[in-house]
């Protein structure tokens, strides 16, 4: 067996663990709670390995080779039509370097879970739904279709339901859980028509077939589709992309992000920073080839255009929302948000490089952030309030640092941090390609670094402003472990991909690792994406300035006169009415919820109403009074040809028609089915004689 | 029925499963006579495996391709696969019947079971407007007696009054229709009636149609055929319900698909743009009324009405990926449907309710049945990966080879408003507590076998779906 | 010999009567009975056609003579439920038959 066998098999592997873990604790094992957890993690370090073992070797071959011959199995699995859809795996740069951050940042909010969870009465069922999430985001990333991806990708969707719904007894959890599940359910079958559209074209849909096929990307290309003006590669960007902004909470689709927050918080770790949301985008970047046929020099195609606008939005829109928010989950759930937007707007102004770069880092300090964050809620006794929290930094040392990494990364903190390298590639980028994204991001940068610095001075400094945050403590081992492994990442991560102009860095490092390997994803293409040619000294000014600035700004309204226990926030004294609108997120759930969510209980009420008793009753008065009129002339000969009786049988004539209005009035009666059958068909054969 | 007829043994063979039913039923009747009272619960055990014993002699036994009896059926290979659909469903409903408390356990009722299999069989196959008509006549009178079955209930006896008015309008109807075809070609053999349809006047012929149509779309509960579901759903005993929700429903799309694929083909472009009209309509109905229900059995034929819709995409669809996916779905549909209404018969048997708030606290009552109600509803709903997704899926991809791209809009949107109902259920069975949740809830034999089976094969499906569906591929190869 | 159109135009009327009656008639019994009038008019339908186009083969009357049996069967099934939903609410009413509705 060659190493290239061993690889396929291993990669085919490297799902199955956590999915048996999954079957097993939900079959055998719910009532053993630490045999649950070791099981899970168990699985989840086989895992582990496997992806690790995966990603070292194929390192070793190096970025191009690995394009050139990627590792790929496949299985006929669903024959359709004529063509073999076929399911399978497949390992490029792209997917081992995915493969790499994931098993990393699962494995540590595993162990982590075994402190944060521990006395929970579903103790064992949550390893098994992380255990299966697990199994969704693994297979998801090394699926070699999109129909496979999409699979995956609903399993997730299911997962993130039971598990932001995990603690079911809180109303607002289990809203949560509906909400996040039909948001990003609107974005998934937007994204799913793209994909039967996509097949409808192509008649496949593995990546390989379609995304390294040049023939089939030009078809694409120049194929008008059914909406004038698109081509069918633009249709299909566009409906894909509809996904991403579902799954990565881009905005409008962006509410579900911050209430799925009502998980517990290794759940949010691992769905709402590292991983889940983390698919959306790792499915553009994967799609990228397909999203940018037809573009010529640096204008984007259409799709590109979306996301450069809808990029760069969110990234602003969801900083200004995280400056104002209280609860410390919340700002990070923004936090993510925001970040995503960069990696969003990176790919649509062709930053391909980039994009795929911040994803990984962020993957790395978002998850150490959110670590850090339940580490301070366990610690402080589940409180979330960072109004109610202050001077934790010496009862809770190890957490504080961490969080400082975490946050110096997420604020691209200048050299030290991984958030830096990743962050300032896609504003380079971004500088010599389209100002406007790039001072927009800017702008958000500098937010960006301003409320985390607010978040950490609240949290961490001055004297506690609650009773729970006087008591608090340091976490056990299995919770700040996992922090220290994940700062390493944060801080040190950056390193493999510093870009070779930079000065002293750059030379003294000499080759830009990421750069060469991952963008050998795209082969070819890499070297037709617009890009700075030469290092430019502006744009890092500019993000070194965005980031300090921020920082320095954060320090001084929070951090040099710490916050006194009932004290309010004084951005909301300098703000006003502005900061209640940030506050409460621009009113953009109250909005949905009037304009979208009312009328459409209202309307399916409505419709309902109408056509039960309105229309039909309608009809049928009609037909009664139809009735009721040959009755009347019956009745009048019988009165009046018979009877002779006038006043006796006008009042038969009233009497009947009352009952007769009572009875149409009624329902559940097989003769107004029947009618209602009669008048339909009447109807379509109208229709036809009139059209036909 | 040509000119001369010669019997020809090899006919037998063709309908030999049908042959087979007929036997099996009168030995379940002399059974019936021989049997106490109190044993008398075993007949269920006698049907249905007397149906796997059917159900393997229709998979296996060699049957001539040709049309036998003169024109009057043709075993073609699809018609053995909605054959075997309905025996299968057979199998279920009878195992379900037996743990169904109201119910009385007695020959006639499992009599009458197989017989209308027998008619669903018939339908299958059936290649001729007269065979058709009886065939669809001997299904639904013996459904009538079922549905109406609880005779001291009175749902029961209504919604089999309301199911017989209804379905014997419908079929007057249909038989209006079939007259005038016989009138305009002078025939009654598919491939003769299609043959003589394309010199006929057109709108005479579209009326024949429609008529026709008003027979199918009441046994498949398509808009606007469906009013006597949620009544009938209701007041029939539930393993009925899902006899008819599933067995009933697949014979009605199956002679649809096979009189619009050999009998209107002349009438092309206007069936098909009515069909998608009423695929949109039917789907979309059905899951807005579904939100409404507050009663389970309720709820899930509204919810039926919209599996309607979602197969008529595939029968608008028209082409051999269409009409493979409607099948594949509906063998899909059999066993997720059932699921569902299995677990209604066991929480019906311990609270007397079919509200769907009796299901609160069931999660706690029974992890078995709660996952199996769940199981069914992801299904239904679509959620991969589950047998519903796979299903919905071909028959979307169907539906964007034929250009329907609009219909597919339609559907992808239903599956969305679909789920909002679906996951309310979810939210009685697992997160809203009960009084009477300590009592566990008994599973006798049959109903675990049954639900064992179909959560088996919801999830084997979703997964694995290749060999049932090139099965079925194969088979609509026949037809093109 | 009388033109074919007459037939079809009785059958056509009969039908009607026959709808009208399923449609109108309160009494379940009645509706059965107009159930059997649109059987009835095609069975006309169906014989006329026979007659006119077809004299040489049996389809037709075959076709008529599966009819009847059909609706006799029919009207057997229906009877019993009728008379089960008697015993149970002394109506055939179908007015009153409404329990099961929304």
């Amino acid at each position: 067996m060659t190493i290239r066998q061993l690889l396929e098999i291993l990669t085919v592997l490297i799902p199955l663990p956590p999915f048996l873990a999954f079957a097993f604790i939900v079959l055998f094992f719910n009532r053993w709670k630490r045999l649950s957890h070791s099981i899970a993690i168990g699985a989840m370090a086989l895992s582990f390995l496997m992806a690790q073992i995966v990603f070292w070797t194929v390192i070793g071959w190096g970025g191009e080779a690995l394009y050139e011959h990627p590792i790929a199995v496949q299985v006929p699995w669903l024959p359709s039509g004529d063509e073999v859809l076929s399911m399978g795996v497949m390992v490029d740069p792209l997917t081992a370097i995915t493969l790499f951050f994931v098993s990393i940042t699962c494995l540590a909010i595993f162990i982590y879970s075994v402190g944060y969870m521990h006395g929970d009465p579903r103790y064992s069922r949550f390893f098994a739904y992380i255990s299966l999430f697990a199994t969704g985001m693994l297979g998801l990333t090394v699926a070699d279709n999109l129909l496979m991806l999409f699979i995956f990708w609903e399993i997730m969707g299911l997962c993130s339901y039971l598990l932001i719904g995990f603690w079911f007894e809180k109303p607002s959890a289990y809203r949560a859980a509906i909400k996040a599940f039909l948001t990003t359910r609107i974005g998934d079958v937007i994204m799913l028509l793209g994909i039967a559209y996509l097949y409808s074209q192509t008649g496949t849909l593995s990546f390989a077939a379609i995304l390294r096929d040049e023939a089939v990307l030009h078809e694409l290309a120049v194929t008008p589709s059914v909406i004038s003006g698109l081509s069918v590669a633009a249709a299909v960007g566009l409906l894909l992309f509809a996904g991403t902004v579902g799954k990565s909470a881009q905005f409008p689709l962006h509410v579900w992000l911050p209430d799925a927050m009502e998980g517990p918080t290794p759940v949010s770790a691992m769905i709402h920073a590292a991983t889940m949301v983390s698919a959306g985008v790792y499915m553009v970047v994967r799609m990228f080839p397909l999203l940018a046929v037809g573009m010529e020099g640096a204008v984007g195609t259409p799709p590109m255009v979306a996301m450069a606008i809808i990029g760069s939005f969110t990234a602003f829109f969801a900083a200004t929302i995280a400056v104002a928010q209280d609860d410390i989950k919340r700002v990070l759930a923004y936090s993510t948000i925001s970040q995503l937007a960069y990696m969003v707007a990176a790919l649509g102004i062709g930053a391909y490089v980039a994009a795929a770069f911040h994803l990984v880092t962020h993957a790395f300090f978002k998850a150490l952030l959110f670590l850090g964050s339940g580490s301070v809620i366990i610690g402080a006794h589940h409180e979330q309030d960072m109004m109610e929290m202050g001077g934790l930094r010496k009862r809770m040392p190890v957490t504080f640092w961490t969080f400082l990494i975490g946050g110096f990364a997420l604020s691209g903190f200048p050299i030290l941090t991984a958030g830096f390298w990743s962050k300032d590639e896609i504003l380079a980028y971004a500088w010599h390609l389209n100002p406007v994204v790039f001072w927009v991001l800017a702008a958000g940068a500098l937010l960006t670094a301003f409320y985390t610095m607010r978040q950490i001075c609240l949290t961490f400094l001055g004297e506690p402003r609650g009773e729970h945050a006087e008591h608090a403590h340091e976490t056990p081992w299995v919770m700040t472990g996992p922090l220290v492994v994940l700062a390493l990442f944060a801080l040190f991560f950056g390193f493999v991909g510093v870009p070779e102009e930079f000065p002293v860095l750059g030379e003294l490092i000499g080759y830009n690792w990421f750069h060469h390997f991952v963008g050998a994803t795209v082969g070819e293409l890499l070297h037709h994406l617009p890009g700075p040619e030469s290092f430019n000294p502006v744009p890092l000014a500019i993000s070194v300035v965005a980031a300090l600035g921020g920082l320095t700004l954060g320090w001084l309204v929070y951090g040099r006169r710490p916050l006194k226990a009932g004290e309010t926030d004084p951005l909301a004294r300098w703000l006003g009415p502005v900061h209640t609108v940030l506050k409460n997120k621009y009113y953009i759930d109250e909005l949905y919820h009037f304009v979208f969510i009312r009328p459409t209980v209202w309307l399916a009420g409505a419709v309902f109403r109408w056509f039960d008793r309105g229309l039909i009753d309608g009809i049928l008065h009609g037909i009664a009074r139809l009735g009721e009129i040959l009755g009347i002339a019956n009745r009048w000969v019988h009165t009046y040809v018979i009877d002779g009786g006038v006043v006796d049988g006008s009042a038969k004539v009233v009497g009947a028609t009352g009952r007769e209005l009572r009875q149409v009035l009624q329902t559940g009666q097989v003769q107004h089915y029947l009618l209602q059958v009669l008048m339909f068909l009447c109807a379509f054969a109208l229709l036809y004689i009139l059209f036909f | 029925m040509g000119g001369e007829t010669v019997f020809n043994a090899i006919w037998l063979l063709t309908i030999l499963p049908e042959l087979l039913l007929l036997i099996l039923a009168l030995i379940v009747l002399g059974v019936d006579l021989a049997l106490p009272a109190e044993r008398k619960r075993s007949l269920g055990v006698w049907t249905a495996a007397g149906l796997v014993i059917v159900l393997l002699v229709s998979l296996l036994a060699p049957v001539p391709e040709e049309a036998a009896f003169g024109g009057l059926v043709r075993a073609d290979p699809l018609g053995r696969v909605f054959r075997a659909m309905f025996l299968l469903g057979g199998v279920l409903v009878a195992l379900m019947s037996m743990d169904f408390r109201p119910l009385r356990q007695d020959g006639p009722y499992y009599g009458m079971l197989l017989f209308s299999l027998l008619g669903m069989c018939l339908m299958a196959v059936a290649e001729n407007l007269v065979m058709l008509y009886v065939a669809m006549e001997l299904t639904s009178i013996s459904a009538y007696v079922l549905v109406g079955y609880l005779r001291e209930d009175t749902f029961s006896a209504e919604a089999g009054l309301k199911y017989m008015l209804f379905g014997a309008f419908t079929s007057a109807v249909m038989l209006y229709g079939l007259s005038l075809l016989f009138g305009l070609t002078g025939g009654t053999g598919y491939m003769e009636v299609a043959a003589a349809l394309r010199e006929a006047p057109f709108s005479l012929a579209m009326v024949g149609f429609l008529m026709v149509l008003v027979g199918f779309g009441f046994k498949v509960a398509m808009v606007p055929m469906h009013f006597w579901t949620p009544d009938v759903y209701q007041g029939a005993p539930t393993p009925v319900t899902a006899f008819i929700s599933v067995a009933s429903k697949a014979a009605g799309f199956a002679v649809m698909l096979r009189a619009f694929r050999f009998i209107f083909p002349s009438l092309g472009g206007e069936w098909v743009a009515l069909m998608v009209a009423i695929s949109a309509v039917t789907m979309t109905l059905g899951n807005i009324f579904a939100v409404w229900q507050k009663n389970i059995k309720r709820m899930l034929a509204y919810s039926s009405v919209a599996q309607a819709g979602y197969i008529l995409i595939g029968v608008a669809a028209a082409s051999r990926l269409g009409i493979a996916a409607a099948a594949f779905y509906l063998i899909i549909y059999t066993v997720t449907n059932i699921a569902a209404f299995a677990t209604v018969v066991l929480v019906s048997n311990l609270t007397g309710s079919e509200d769907i708030e009796s299901f609160a606290g069931l999660s706690r009552r029974s992890k078995f049945l709660a996952w199996g109600l769940m199981l069914a509803l992801f299904s239904l709903g679509g959620v991969p990966p589950f047998a519903g997704f796979i299903g919905k899926l071909i028959l979307f991809a169907g539906a964007v080879q034929s250009g329907l791209i609009a219909l597919v809009v339609i559907g992808v949107l239903n599956v969305i408003v679909s789920l909002y109902y679906y996951l309310n259920v979810a939210k009685v069975v697992f997160e809203r507590r009960s009084e009477e949740e300590e009592e566990p809830v008994p599973i006798p034999v049959p109903s675990r076998w049954v639900l064992g089976f179909t959560m088996a094969a919801i999830v084997i499906l979703g997964v694995l779906a290749a060999p049932v569906f090139n099965w079925v591929w194969r088979a609509s190869g026949a037809w093109f | 010999m009388v033109p074919l159109q007459w037939y079809l135009v009785l059958s056509a009327a009969l039908f009607c009567v026959g709808l009208y009656a399923v449609l109108a008639r309160r009494n379940a019994i009645s509706i059965l009975m107009g159930i059997e009038l649109m059987l009835n008019a095609v069975n006309i339908n169906l014989l006329a056609f026979w007659r006119y186009t077809q004299p040489e083969a049996a389809v037709g009357q075959a076709f008529a003579a599966f009819v009847y049996a059909v609706a006799a069967a029919e009207v057997a099934v229906g009877l019993a439920l009728i008379v089960s939903i008697y015993r149970n609410r002394e109506t055939v009413d179908v007015d009153e038959i409404n329990l099961l509705k929304w």
